[in-house]
C-alpha cells in the first residue's frame, strides 16, 4: 500500500504546473538543502570539538545536555511556524478504499518528514557519532542519542496536537522568556535541570526506556486522538474561520484607491499567508539591535551591515509584502482585470500600503534614538529611500513574478520560493547594490552624512517623481496583463 | 451593441474558437449552449480581454476591448469563483463592487432588498467569509455582484449549475426580468437547455469553436436543440 502513496507523492512533484518553468527554483533549494544538511554536519562536528578546544576542562556530553533544553524549545517554535499540516491531500485518500489505520500511520509518519526534524536529526547523529569514536564508546552514549531523538520525535506529535494556534505560540514564548528569566537572576537554572536529567541517561543508560515509554506514551494519545476524530468534519476538517472585522471606512478618503486600500488590509489580516509576511516584519525591527554597533554613537563600522540594517528595519514589510506583488490577488485576478479600474489605482494602492507600512515603522523605530541621533537619521534616510526607490523597484519586480500566491495556506519553510525567478532575483540584488554602492563611494571621498544625505534626496527626488515612474510601471503591467492572467489560472 | 469580428482563437495549431461574425444588439438576451470544451468560456474571456485573440477583434459599444478599457464601465461578468475574493464577507464584496462602480453603501442595500428570496437568509449579514460558503451560495453572491452598478451588458456563465432546484427558479424569474423589464444585454451560457430557451430570446450553439446553430427562440426552439445535440459526436 506504501507504493501507492509514495507514487502519489512523486506525481505530486513532477506534475506540478510549474514544474519545468521552476526546475531552476528546485535546483537552487536543493543547494540550500545540501547546504543546510552540511550546516547540520558541521554544527555536530563542532558542538563536540568546540567545547572540547573552547573550555577544556568541561565535560562535553554534559555541556552538551545542558543547552538541549534550548534547542529543543527553539526546535519546538520553528517546528510550530513553519511546518503545514498535511491534512489536505489526506482528505483525498479518505474517500479511497484503504484502512483508516493505514492512512493514519502514513500521515504520522509524514509529520515527521520535514527539513527541521531532518536537520536536527543529522546534527545529533553526527554529534553522538564523533563523540562515540573520539570519547568514549559506550552504550551510555547511544541511549543518551535515542532519548534526545524521542523528545524531538514527541515534540512533533505535540506541536501537531497543539494545532499551531498563536496562544500557543506566545504561551511557549512566554515560558522561555520567563525560564531565560529565572536563570538570568539565578532563581532556576534550566541547564543545570536540562543537563542532569539527559546526562543521567549517559551514566545509566537504562533510563532511556523512560524516554522511550514517554514517546509510546505521546504516538498512543496523537494515534487515538486522532482516529477518533478521523473524519472530514473532526480532526481532518477545514476549518472556518470567526470572521475578523474591522472598521476602515476612514480610508474612504483615499476614493478609488481606498476600494483597494481596504482590501489588502483585509486581506492581510484573514489570510495565513499575508498574516505571516505581516508579523514576520516586526522581525526585522529588532534587526537594529544587532546591525548597529551599539558602543559607538555615530555612524560607524561596517557599510554594509548598517545599510541592510537600516533599510530592513522600516522595509521589512515593504520588501516581504512587496515581492508577491501582483500574486496576493491571484485567486480573483480575473475579476479586477475585468472591473471598471485602472492599473494606476490598483498599483497606487499598494505603493500606498507599502509606504504607511514604512512610516509605521519608522515611528516605531523611534526608541532607536536611544542609541543616538545618528542611528535615527540613518534609520529615517533610508526609510526615505524605501518610499522613494525600493517602492518602486519592489513593484516593478512584481510584474515579472508571476507565480501565484494560495492566500490561506502557510508558508513551508524552503519553499518560500514564490518570489523567485532570474529577473526579481537581479531586481532584488540591484535594491541592495545601488544604496550600498551610492553610501560606500559618498563615505570614502566625502564622508558618511553626506552618503545618507544623497541617498535621502534620491528617495525625495522619486516621491517627486511618483506620478511619472508610476505611469512607467504601470505601462509595465498593462504589457504583461495577459501573461499574468494565465499564470494565476494555473493551480500550484 | 456587441459585434465580433472575424474572431479566432488559437492555441498552437488547434483552433478553439473561430467566429467570422456575431453581432449581439443592445437589450437582446443572448443564450449560448455547447458541449464542454465548444469555446463558451472562451469567447467570454475574449470579451472581458482576459485572453487576446489569435485574429480580430471585439466591438463592446463600439470600443475595440483590445485597446481601450473603456468598454468596463458598461460591463460586468460573473464567470467562475475566481471572480469571488474568498476572504470577504458578501456585504463587503457588494459594498466593494458597488465602490468600483460608483455607488454607495445606501444604494448597493437598496439595491439588494430584491433578493431577500434568493439569498434566503444565508448571504447578508452571515458572518462566513465567501470562500466558507456552500458552492450554491457563492454562486448567487457572484451572480447578484455582476448586477451592481447598472451594467448595460451582463456576462454569466454556467449560472444555473450548483443551484437547488427554487434557486434556479427564482434566478430564472430574476434574469426575465432584467432581460424584459431593464433592456439590458445579457450573454448566458447554460447547459441547461430548458432554462436557457426560457430566458434567452436567440441562442448560439458552438461546437468545437464555430456557431452551427443560431435560432431565434419560439416554441420549437427546445426540440430543435435536442435535436442538435442529439447527432453531434
Amino acid at each position: 500500500m506504501n507504493k501507492y502513496f509514495i507514487s502519489l507523492e512523486i506525481k505530486e512533484f513532477f506534475r506540478s504546473p510549474r514544474f519545468a518553468k521552476r526546475l531552476f527554483v528546485k535546483i537552487i533549494t536543493f543547494i540550500a538543502y545540501l547546504y543546510f544538511s552540511a550546516l547540520a554536519i558541521m554544527f555536530g562536528i563542532g558542538a563536540y570539538y568546540g567545547v572540547k578546544e573552547e573550555l577544556p576542562d568541561e565535560n562535553v556530553l554534559l555541556f552538551g545536555s545542558r543547552y538541549l533544553m534550548y534547542f529543543f524549545f527553539v526546535f519546538f517554535v520553528l517546528y510550530l511556524f513553519f511546518n503545514p499540516s498535511p491534512s489536505l491531500k489526506v482528505r483525498s485518500l479518505m474517500i479511497l478504499p484503504i484502512k483508516k489505520k493505514k492512512i493514519l500511520n502514513y500521515f504520522l509518519l509524514k509529520l515527521h518528514l520535514n527539513y527541521l526534524s531532518f536537520f536536527s536529526l543529522l546534527a545529533f547523529i553526527t554529534y553522538t557519532i564523533v563523540l562515540f569514536f573520539n570519547e568514549d564508546s559506550s552504550i551510555g552514549v547511544v541511549a543518551w542519542l535515542l532519548s534526545v531523538l524521542a523528545v524531538i520525535f514527541s515534540l512533533v506529535f505535540i506541536a501537531y496536537l497543539a494545532e499551531k494556534s498563536y496562544l500557543f505560540i506566545a504561551i511557549v514564548l512566554f515560558l522561555l522568556g520567563t525560564i531565560i528569566g529565572l536563570k538570568h537572576y539565578g532563581y532556576l537554572d534550566i541547564t543545570a535541570i536540562s543537563g542532569d536529567l539527559f546526562y543521567s541517561v549517559y551514566l545509566a543508560p537504562w533510563k532511556v526506556i523512560f524516554f522511550v515509554i514517554g514517546l509510546c506514551a505521546v504516538f498512543y494519545f496523537t494515534y487515538h486522538s486522532i482516529l477518533s476524530r478521523f473524519y472530514i468534519d473532526g480532526a481532518m476538517r477545514l476549518k472556518t474561520e470567526k470572521v475578523m472585522d474591522v472598521k476602515l471606512n476612514w480610508l474612504d478618503r483615499f476614493g478609488t484607491t481606498a476600494v483597494f486600500l481596504k482590501n489588502d488590509i483585509r486581506m492581510i489580516i484573514r489570510n495565513k499567508r499575508p498574516r505571516n509576511a505581516a508579523l514576520f516584519s516586526f522581525y526585522f525591527l529588532f534587526y537594529g539591535f544587532w546591525v548597529f554597533n551599539l558602543s559607538g554613537d555615530s555612524i560607524t563600522g561596517n557599510v554594509f551591515k548598517e545599510l541592510f540594517g537600516g533599510m530592513l528595519i522600516t522595509g521589512g514589510f515593504l520588501f516581504n509584502f512587496g515581492n508577491f506583488v501582483p500574486g496576493w490577488d491571484s485567486e480573483y485576478y480575473r475579476l479586477f482585470m475585468s472591473q471598471n479600474v485602472k492599473y494606476r489605482q490598483y498599483l497606487e494602492s499598494k505603493w500606498w500600503l507599502m509606504s504607511g507600512s514604512v512610516i509605521f515603522f519608522l515611528i516605531l523605530s523611534l526608541p532607536f534614538l536611544y542609541f543616538g541621533l545618528g542611528k535615527y537619521l540613518l534609520i529615517l534616510a533610508l526609510a526615505i529611500f524605501n518610499i522613494g526607490f525600493n517602492s518602486y523597484l519592489v513593484l516593478v519586480g512584481g510584474v515579472f513574478n508571476d507565480n501565484p500566491v494560495r492566500l490561506n495556506e502557510k508558508v513551508r519553510a524552503f519553499q518560500n520560493s514564490g518570489g523567485f525567478n532570474f529577473k526579481t532575483m537581479i531586481l532584488g540584488i540591484l535594491r541592495l547594490i545601488i544604496p550600498i554602492l551610492i553610501y560606500y563611494f559618498a563615505k570614502k571621498y566625502f564622508s558618511a552624512k553626506i552618503g545618507l544625505m544623497m541617498l535621502f534626496i534620491i528617495g525625495v527626488i522619486g516621491l517627486l517623481l511618483k506620478s511619472i515612474i508610476m505611469e512607467y510601471i504601470e505601462g509595465l503591467y498593462v504589457k504583461r496583463k495577459y501573461s499574468l492572467l494565465e499564470s494565476f489560472a494555473k493551480e500550484e | 451593441m456587441l459585434e465580433i469580428n472575424n474572431l479566432k482563437k488559437q492555441y498552437g495549431n488547434t483552433v478553439v474558437l473561430n467566429i467570422p461574425e456575431l453581432t449581439i444588439p443592445d437589450g437582446q438576451s443572448f443564450g449560448m449552449v455547447g458541449n464542454n470544451g465548444a469555446g463558451k468560456t472562451t469567447f467570454f474571456n475574449l470579451i472581458l480581454d482576459l485572453i487576446r485573440p489569435t485574429e480580430g477583434y471585439i466591438l463592446n459599444g463600439g470600443i475595440k476591448v483590445s485597446e481601450n478599457e473603456n468598454w468596463k464601465f458598461r460591463t460586468s461578468a460573473y464567470l467562475d469563483e475566481s471572480f469571488l475574493i474568498g476572504y470577504l464577507l458578501a456585504d463587503e464584496y457588494f459594498y466593494m463592487l458597488g465602490d468600483l462602480r460608483g455607488w454607495n453603501k445606501k444604494e448597493v442595500d437598496g439595491f439588494l432588498v430584491q433578493f431577500s428570496e434568493l439569498f434566503n437568509g444565508e448571504i447578508l449579514g452571515n458572518k462566513k467569509y465567501i470562500r466558507d460558503l456552500s458552492k450554491g451560495n457563492q454562486k448567487k453572491v457572484g451572480v447578484v455582484g455582476a448586477l451592481i452598478g447598472n451594467p448595460e451588458l451582463i456576462l454569466l456563465d454556467e449560472p444555473f449549475a450548483n443551484l437547488d432546484p427554487t434557486t434556479q427558479m427564482r434566478l430564472k424569474k430574476l434574469l426575465l426580468k432584467i432581460v424584459k423589464d431593464e433592456k439590458k444585454t445579457v450573454l448566458i451560457s447554460s447547459h441547461n437547455l430548458n432554462h436557457i430557451t426560457d430566458v434567452a430570446e436567440r441562442i448560439v450553439v458552438l461546437e468545437k469553436g464555430e456557431v452551427i446553430k443560431d435560432i431565434h427562440t419560439n416554441d420549437e426552439t427546445l426540440k430543435e436543440l435536442e435535436e442538435v445535440f442529439a447527432v453531434i459526436m
